[in-house]
Parts: C-alpha cells; structure tokens; sequence
C-alpha cells in the first residue's frame, strides 16, 4: 500500500539490454550469451502526487530507459513500479510526450484521428459528438486552432505539433505525464511557449509530471524535486532550488558548473561600450 | 575596421524557387580580429549556418552567393567566385560543424585523416607529418593520441571525435575557424571542455573564430562580440555581455527574456508569441513587427537598417531612436 502523497514508488528497478551485434565472433551471436549493459541499475525512487520531477544526467545514464519503463513502454527484467490507488475513475495510464515533434504523430491521421483515439480507446466517451468536444477543448487549451482537427501534422511547425502531442497525452486523462526532452528540439523561443504550457496545465489539471532533460536550466525552471542520475543509478534526489544551490555530490557540482549560463557572462570594461 | 582581419560586407545568399529567388540571408557585414571569438546567434532558419557556410566557401547546392565581399589580410574577394572561395577553405579558413561524424570518414583511421590533410597543406615528409599530427591531437587535450591515432572514428566518443575534428580544422594553420553549433550533440561537461579548447585557441594563437550557435549559453562563455540575426538579417549586434544584460532589440530582448536560468527559476518566463518567418514568405517591413510587442505603424512598411546606437548597432525603428537615452 503507497501512503499518500506518493503517487508511484519504484523500487529495485532493473533493465538490461544485450549489446547489439558488432558481427564479431559466432558465438556471441546467441543473444543470451551477448555483453549486457546495465541501462537502469537498482533505481529506487518515489514520485509524488502533484509534483513536477526532473531526471536528469548526460546520455547514456538511463533516464529515457526509467521514464519508458515507468510509461509501461517497456517492462523491466525486476523489481516493481506501484501506483497509489486513487478514486474510482482517476486512474489511468500514464502518457508520454516525446522529444521529437516531427516523428510522434502519425503522418497519415489528421490530429483530429490522432486525439480521438486515447479518448476512445481511454472509455472516456464514444459517441462522435462527445469526442469532437473534448478534441476541441483540448486543441483550446494548448493553444492551437480548434477548427484545425482535419489538417495534418506536416501542415504544422515543430512548436505546434509538439502542443499536438501534449494535448493527445492529455487526452487520456492520466495522472501521470511523462515528458522525455519535449523542448529540446524545439527554437528557444518556442521552448519557453512549450514550458509555460507545460506548467499552466500541471496546475490547472493537478497532474504529476516526470520530466527528463539534459538541460539543468529547464529542470530549474520546471521541476520541484530532481534526481540526478549516472550509469543506471540514482545519485541523489532533493528539492530543485536546494539541490542545485548545494549538490551533495561531486557529480552533480561538474554538471551544474558546466553549464554554459548566459546569465554568467560578465561585463568586460575593454569590450568598447 | 582597424587591425581587422577579416571582413564581410554586404553578404547575401539566395535559393531559386518557383517563385523567384528566396532569401536566406540579406546584407551580412561582420568583422573579425586575430583572436576574437565572434558569436552568431540565432534560431533555425535565421541563416547564421548558410552565412558561416558561405565564408568557409561551403554552401550546399542550390545555394548560392548573390553578393558579398570578403577582406581578407589586404585581399579583397568577391565571394561568388567559387574557386577562389575554394582555396581559402582549408588554408585560411576552416570550418567545424555540429556532427563530428559528418566530418570524419568511418573507414579511415583517425591518425590517417589527420596525415592526410597535413601532406596536403604542408608538404611534409612522412615522419615529421606524424609528428605533426600527434602535436595537434595533443594540443586539443585529447588523451593519449598516440593511441587514438590508430583508431577508428566509431571507437571514440562524441567529444574525442571534436577534438579530432578540430586537430583537422588546424592542421593547416588557418587564420579564421567557423564552428557551427561545435557542441550542440555533445554532454554538458565535454562541452564546457570543447569551448574553453576553442578559447585557449583563439587566445593563444590568435585564430579568430565565429561561434554560430542557437544557444545563447554557448556564446556568452566564449564570444567577445556577438551579432543576433533574424529572418536572414542582422538586428542587434554589440559585446556578448552587453547584450545579454542589456538587449535593446526586441527580439534579443525576447530571446533573453525567455532563457531559463541554472540559478534560479523565473517568475515569468516570458515567451515570444509565434514563431519565426520562413524565408519564403517574409513579413514586409521590419521581419520581426508580426511578434513584436513595441511595434509603431513604420515597422510594418520600413525596413528599419542597422544604425549604430546605445554603442551597438541595431535595426529598430523604436529601440535605435530613443531620444530620452543619454547614451544614444
């Protein structure tokens, strides 16, 4: 039994993958005797409800492979992921946004397809009508022309077809988004659209969100806790503002310095203004 | 400009399309000293990659010049002139791009593309060639390079393949380095590490470098000088620092202004509405007036030019004319 606040708790969770055939020798052909890598390493770690969570680490530590097996994407090779039991009705998958607008809506459905199928497939209603509705209140909520459930993904630039994808996550009513990198794709300018979107509808649907980036200057702006993580392993998790004012580890430090911080440049007398 | 080294005035580079010419970039004049580490900012389709392609004589076909002139060490050249484009690049100029593997031929020892262009530019003799070589490995921090010599591309990862990468760009002792987007595939910490190498290049031995990046952090750690270009033209330019504490231009002004910051979060994040122009269909006018919060009735007809202003130069019908500003 999870007690509240906490609306999943992993713990143990393991996910190896084989290493992916380089043509050497025979024998390592068969997949069981194939070099493992290590993807999630015994992660332990509790999402709670309402809150905004980061991951955080540089590539290859395993975030995208936890934030996929916590969206059932995948499953792991042990341990458990436990969602809280909540009221009758509330609770249902979680959702996830993807780092690429160009690749995570079917080319061949108009978005008006692509949003009525979680609403459907989600029981969340089934007479055409009912479904039209709630496709035009969610095309108003992210900000995207409500008359324009019949166009296609390739009539939209990048920002807007990532708004698409939030709002056919939302679709599903879930209690939990999963968002793997949902601006880094995207122009700057367009980022801070996406993000404000982001949070105004965290707030408005009281939604738990697991935010993975490699960019420590969006995780600050978006998250109220985050874990950092390297090689498969959690190394610390704490409150954002906190964590990155004082990281416990090393590690952490060498990221947050290397961050390339406009804010940071200084004015230099000679430079002639 | 004084004790320039380079300079580009009036570049501009077009694509034929059905409807006639489109163009990417308009009327671009930079300016470079020894040492200086110039940044170009901007979003996708601003530009900035075709106008650092168009200096290193690299544009992708169709792709061309329409006009411009490079100065360079006294010479002047037109820079239509393919051939003698040409033959800077790789001498004079080089160029280092996003993706090291792009760059990097997956069949060929590193140690051998790196002889390779240095028996080309230098014509050395097999044995002070590799000599060379392992110098210039060596010089871009890259651990044990005798080893690395022998190695295939695919064996080292995303920051040693930079380095490599960079070796390549230096080998012929160029005067002019353009990265475009140097560190944008790479992890945080090794691209911390690419720009401080890119630094210690331009500080110690003297290579001017134009650092063309989305990323605003990117250039604020290394670039002297910046310039912002919008829809193919430039709209603010002035020192890094100035720019980013104090924009003038709206659109910097909106791109600084939507930053999120490692040290603390932002009670607004203000972001700019819409999205930037394609170069086909242009607002008329000022390209920015469509998102552009301070907009009088002469931006949506004038194109405002780039004046110099507030010790910068910007291309702002409101911000370059404020008469209440003791610094203009």
């Amino acid at each position: 039994m999870i007690a509240e606040p906490t609306l999943v708790r992993i713990r143990g969770l393991r996910k190896s993958f084989a290493l992916p055939d380089t043509g050497g020798p025979s024998v390592w052909r068969w997949a069981a005797r194939r070099p493992r890598v290590a993807a999630v390493a015994g992660i332990d770690l509790d999402i709670l409800q309402g809150e905004c969570l980061a991951l955080v680490g540089e590539s290859g530590c395993g975030k995208t492979t936890l934030a996929r097996l916590v969206a059932g994407l995948d499953r792991p090779d042990s341990g458990a992921i436990e969602f809280a039991p909540l009221p009758a009705g509330r609770r249902r998958a979680p959702q996830m946004v993807f780092q690429d607008p160009h690749a995570s809506l079917n080319p061949r459905w108009s978005i008006g397809r692509s949003l009525a199928e979680p609403i459907r497939l989600g029981g969340l209603a089934s007479a055409r009508p009912a479904i039209e509705e709630r496709i035009r209140m969610l095309l108003e909520q992210v900000g995207i022309d409500p008359g324009a459930s019949d166009r296609y993904p390739h009539q939209f630039s990048g920002g807007q077809r990532q708004r698409i994808s939030i709002a056919r996550a939302l679709a599903a009513e879930p209690t939990l988004l999963i968002c793997d990198e949902p601006t880094s794709a995207l122009d700057v300018s367009v980022q801070a659209q996406i993000l404000a979107l982001l949070d105004a509808l965290r707030r408005e649907r009281r939604l738990t969100m697991l935010f993975i980036s490699h960019d420590l200057a969006v995780v600050r702006q978006i998250s109220d806790r985050v874990a950092v993580m390297r090689e498969g392993s959690i190394l610390e998790t704490g409150e954002t503002a906190s964590l990155f004012a004082n990281p416990a580890q090393a590690y952490t430090a060498e990221l947050l310095a290397a961050v390339p911080d406009p804010f940071a440049v200084r004015r230099s007398p000679a430079s002639g203004d | 400009m004084p004790d320039a080294l380079m300079e580009i005035a009036g570049l501009s580079v077009g694509f034929p399309s059905p409807g006639g010419e489109l163009l990417a970039v308009q009327d671009v004049s930079l300016s470079l000293r020894p040492g200086e580490v110039l940044g170009m900012v901007g979003e996708s389709g601003a530009g900035k990659s075709l106008a650092g392609a168009a200096l290193a004589g690299l544009l992708p076909a169709p792709a061309r010049v329409l006009a411009g002139t490079l100065s360079i060490g006294g010479e002047r050249i037109d820079m239509h002139d393919g051939d003698r484009m040409s033959r800077l690049r790789g001498t004079t100029v080089s160029m280092i791009f996003q993706d090291p593997l792009a760059a990097l031929d997956p069949l060929m020892r590193v140690g051998d593309q790196l002889l390779e262009t240095i028996r080309r530019v230098r014509r050395l003799a097999p044995a002070p060639a590799r000599t060379l070589a392992i110098e210039l490995l060596a010089s871009t921090g890259l651990p044990e390079p005798e080893t690395q010599m022998r190695r295939y591309p695919h064996q080292l990862s995303g920051g040693m393949r930079q380095r490599v990468v960079i070796a390549l760009a230096m080998a012929p002792g160029p005067r002019i380095l353009v990265a475009d987007e140097p560190t944008t595939a790479l992890d945080v910490r090794t691209q911390a590490r690419i720009l401080a190498l890119l630094r210690g290049i331009a500080d110690e031995q003297g290579v001017a470098i134009l650092v063309i990046s989305h990323d605003l952090g990117v250039v604020a750690a290394i670039a002297d000088r910046s310039a912002v270009l919008y829809a193919g033209r430039i709209v603010e330019t002035g020192s890094t620092a100035t720019l980013v504490h104090a924009p003038k231009h709206p659109y910097t002004r909106g791109l600084i202004d939507s930053l999120a910051s490692v040290h603390a979060r932002k009670a607004l994040l203000a972001p700019i509405p819409g999205s930037p122009p394609h170069a086909g269909a242009l607002p008329g006018g000022c390209a920015f007036h469509p998102r552009c919060g301070d907009r009088i009735e002469r931006c949506m007809f004038e194109r405002p030019p780039l004046l110099r202003a507030h010790g910068r130069e910007i291309a702002c019908w409101v911000a370059a004319g404020d008469p209440s500003d003791p610094k203009r």
